[in-house]
């Protein structure tokens, strides 16, 4: 294997934001220069900083590195400032452990999180010299492979991959670098490596696939045993979250039906807290860390919650470790185990303004749930952040000045006693983004304008309410990730031709280009509005040929219940019968 | 308290201060040495680095010192079974307060990869704030070789001074010792503090 000019390497990152990013060498690195059967590469079209901060990519690395015939390095974005030093100097993008141009990898494995990074991927592709689309890569080019969330739609990214892993990687990963191995070794073809692939569960092949065909979610069976970092690399940077992460349970029991992951990772599966505990004693032993957090969609309805964390307290006040736990639900907040992080902010998602609009999209929470919020007044807290969407379906303007009223109310509950320091409100509001595999994906998605009316309209109720600081996200990226999210194959197009007009890092407001975006879906004569319309209930969608383990029926009856206004009750009041069980036994039932 | 003596290898150069420090801060929970932390609302842990090394200069005599009643020797085998390659421990000595080294360390020696050359006035020219500064530097020369030079430590950049008399680059100089003034005589930490 070929490695890079260090010395001039050396050189280039003296010019560059952060070298640090490029160079490897973080502590708790396993060997990979070890004899294997099979090389692969992570490649993360994002930073550094926010790749490193990704549990599955660790989880994943793990998985492989572990075992004794698969090495894994890893690769992400360099910011542009690097990247345009790399195209300079004819520099092949590589991997960050040993220097390896991704070229010489025999599998090189994309981690798709987000809509907009998808130009970031042809990004990577163009700076390691590999062609974008799968049909030009001939043998001598590593198998490109992709997943993570995002693979719960490949269609419109399908064209750029030999393979797309749909649902979990800890299994379906090392069976591909198997049957890679096997390949090689046999001398088979990349074709016939690809065909014996698709007998693996989660494996999409898109251009060995008739259509007909379905593929079936790939699931971790015993999540319970399920292999977890016992010693994560330790990062020479600060990354967005720079903390041992110990993820408690797959899947989400409430429902809300705006919401992909909580579909998308069901069934439901809990891992004991004496596992977790031990894990997580592990890790803080092998890295140091000084902050542990506990990772879940709904931290706070995990079973064993209160039981774990008198496991932890131990641990953590040992060793000086903070212990943080994201993403509570408000009705799963409790004064007590709030105390025990040492936070000054507190952060909730109630989404909508008011209850007839949480009942439309299922977030049970009530206005009782809210003035919990109060508990946290009393045990010190004086910063409140809110999460708010505004587009959801059947909105009106009463239920942004619901969100108003919520201010408010947590205002008047706090200044009710008399208090050191002022409270401080941030609501933070995004527009509804229709997503595959929930029941929103019928959905439509409001117009650009009317997003900016909404803003506006917000933004000015809340300047009467002091104390309230207000932020929104883009109007038009909203409008882009709606079309890369549930379009189909015509968008490989798109995406090309906004990636060679100069597209990337669309993620970033800095670097996001509206006008770039819109003339790409006009030069492929697609109108980008067409996919924020209703869609019909009865239409075929790009993923049906995906098997989720929800079938259509369960999502239709709950955008139907929601049109009507229904709530679901959360899973863990009894079974609703999604149909994920199917997958792999639901912890909880 | 323990003074320890710790090199910043050549892969480790692009890793800032701030950065370095939090790995310290690392290293010793990893290691299992108990290190008293201020009494703040939010604590942290009593440790004092000498001056900062620029961003890309590698150096082979960093010292940091550490409040903890550990032995030096027992310390050094569990910071070196601890730390990345990048910044591995080079010897330990106990010592009574803080020596702030920070303040204290007057010059510093650094070899270059590339020969310097000798002229009768050195003078560095550099950015700030916008303009550019020419300034004569030759009272912050102690000695220099044809590889080797000593410095004044903080108010003389070794990158800079390379740039006077050489095409030397960052990463090509390493920090080889630091010198507190004693008297009019420079006297290595290392000899002061049995090193």
């Amino acid at each position: 294997m070929s490695t890079i000019d260090k010395q001039l390497l050396k050189k280039l990152l003296l010019t560059v934001e952060k070298p640090s990013r490029y160079t490897g060498g973080e502590f708790n690195t396993p060997d990979v220069t070890k004899p294997h059967r099979a090389s692969f590469c992570f490649c993360f079209p994002d930073i550094y900083e926010i790749g490193m901060s990704n549990l599955g990519i660790q989880i994943l690395y793990d998985v492989i590195n572990n075992d004794p015939d698969f090495v894994a390095e890893r690769c992400y974005a360099p910011w542009v400032d690097f990247g345009d030093k790399l195209k300079e100097n004819e520099i092949p993008l590589f991997s960050l452990e040993t220097k390896t141009p991704l070229k010489e990898f025999d599998v090189v494995g994309f981690s798709v999180q987000f809509e907009l990074l998808y130009t970031n991927v042809l990004y990577m592709l163009e700076l390691a010299k590999i062609p974008f689309y799968a049909k030009d890569r001939d043998e001598s080019y590593p198998i490109i492979i992709a997943g993570g969330p995002c693979a719960v739609n490949p269609e419109p990214f399908k064209e750029f991959f030999d393979l797309i892993v749909i649902g979990e990687g800890e299994e379906a990963d090392i069976a591909v670098l198997k049957a890679v191995a096997d390949g090689k070794e046999k001398g088979l073809s990349k074709k016939e490596i690809l065909k014996k692939c698709m007998e693996i569960e989660g494996v999409y092949v898109p251009s060995l696939f008739k259509s007909g065909d379905k593929v079936v979610k790939a699931v971790v069976d015993d999540f319970e045993n399920s292999p977890f970092p016992l010693r994560p690399l330790v990062p020479n940077l600060n990354i967005v979250h720079d903390r041992v992460v110990m993820e408690l349970y797959r899947g989400c029991a409430s429902g809300c039906r705006f919401c992909q992951a909580g579909f998308y990772y069901r069934p439901i599966r809990e891992k004991s807290a004496s596992r977790i505990a031990n894990l997580a004693k592990s890790a803080i032993d092998a890295t140091g860390y000084e902050e542990l957090s506990l990772c879940s969609l709904s931290t706070g309805d995990y079973s064993y919650l209160r039981e774990l964390i008198d496991d932890l307290k131990d641990i953590t006040s040992k060793k000086h470790v903070n212990l943080s736990l994201p993403s509570l639900r408000l009705n799963s907040f409790d004064s007590d185990i709030a105390q025990n992080s040492r936070r000054s902010s507190l952060t909730f998602a109630p989404e909508a303004g008011t209850q007839r609009l949480r009942n439309v999209i299922n977030k049970n929470i009530t206005d009782k749930d809210i003035d919990n919020i109060g508990k946290a007044f009393d045990a010190g807290y004086q910063s409140v952040k809110l999460y708010f969407m505004m587009g959801l379906p059947s909105e009106t303007d009463a239920d942004l000045d619901g969100i108003v009223l919520i201010c408010e109310r947590l205002k008047n509950m706090y200044y009710s006693v008399k208090r050191q320091r002022p409270l401080t409100i941030s609501v933070s509001c995004s527009v509804f983004i229709p997503k595959p595999c929930t029941p929103f994906q019928w959905a439509a998605q409001i117009s650009i304008d009317e997003m900016m009316r909404k803003q506006e309209y917000l933004k000015n109720k809340l300047r009467a309410v002091k104390g309230v600081k207000f932020s929104w996200h883009g109007a038009e990226s909203s409008k882009l990730e709606a079309a890369l999210a549930r379009g189909g194959s015509e968008l490989n197009e798109v995406i090309l031709t906004a990636y060679k007009s100069g597209s990337k890092f669309d993620g970033w407001t800095e670097f996001f280009n509206w006008e770039n975006w819109l003339a790409a879906f006009e030069k492929c004569g697609i109108d980008v509005n067409d996919y924020s319309r209703n869609f019909n209930l009865d239409e075929e969608l790009p993923w049906d040929f995906i098997d989720t383990g929800i079938p259509k029926t369960y999502f239709k009856n709950e955008y139907l219940k929601a049109i009507d206004g229904l709530p679901t009750a959360n899973c863990r009041n009894g079974c609703n019968r999604c149909g994920a069980a199917k997958l792999g036994r639901c912890t909880i039932l | 308290m323990i003074l320890l003596k710790f090199e910043k290898a050549e892969g480790f150069c692009f890793i800032s201060h701030v950065d370095t420090l939090r790995h310290f801060q690392r290293i010793f929970r990893r290691a299992d040495i108990s290190v008293e932390y201020s009494k703040g609302f939010n604590p942290h842990m009593l440790i004092y680095f000498s001056s900062p090394l620029p961003l890309g200069l590698a150096s082979k005599a960093e010292y940091v010192c550490v409040a903890t009643d550990m032995k030096a020797e027992e310390f050094l085998k569990r910071y070196n079974d601890n730390c990345p390659d990048g910044l591995k421990g080079v010897s330990a000595a106990n010592v009574d307060k803080n020596p702030n080294l920070q303040a204290n360390v007057a010059a510093c020696r650094y070899i270059f990869a590339k020969k310097l050359q000798k002229k009768n006035s050195y003078s560095v020219t550099y950015e700030k704030k916008g303009e550019t500064v020419t300034e004569t530097i030759d009272d912050r020369i102690y000695s220099m070789g044809e590889y080797d030079a000593v410095l004044a430590s903080v108010t003389l950049r070794p990158d800079r001074f390379a740039l006077s008399c050489s095409d030397n680059c960052i990463t090509e100089i390493v920090k080889t010792n630091q010198y507190l003034k004693i008297g009019d005589k420079l006297v290595d930490v290392d000899e002061y503090y049995g090193l």
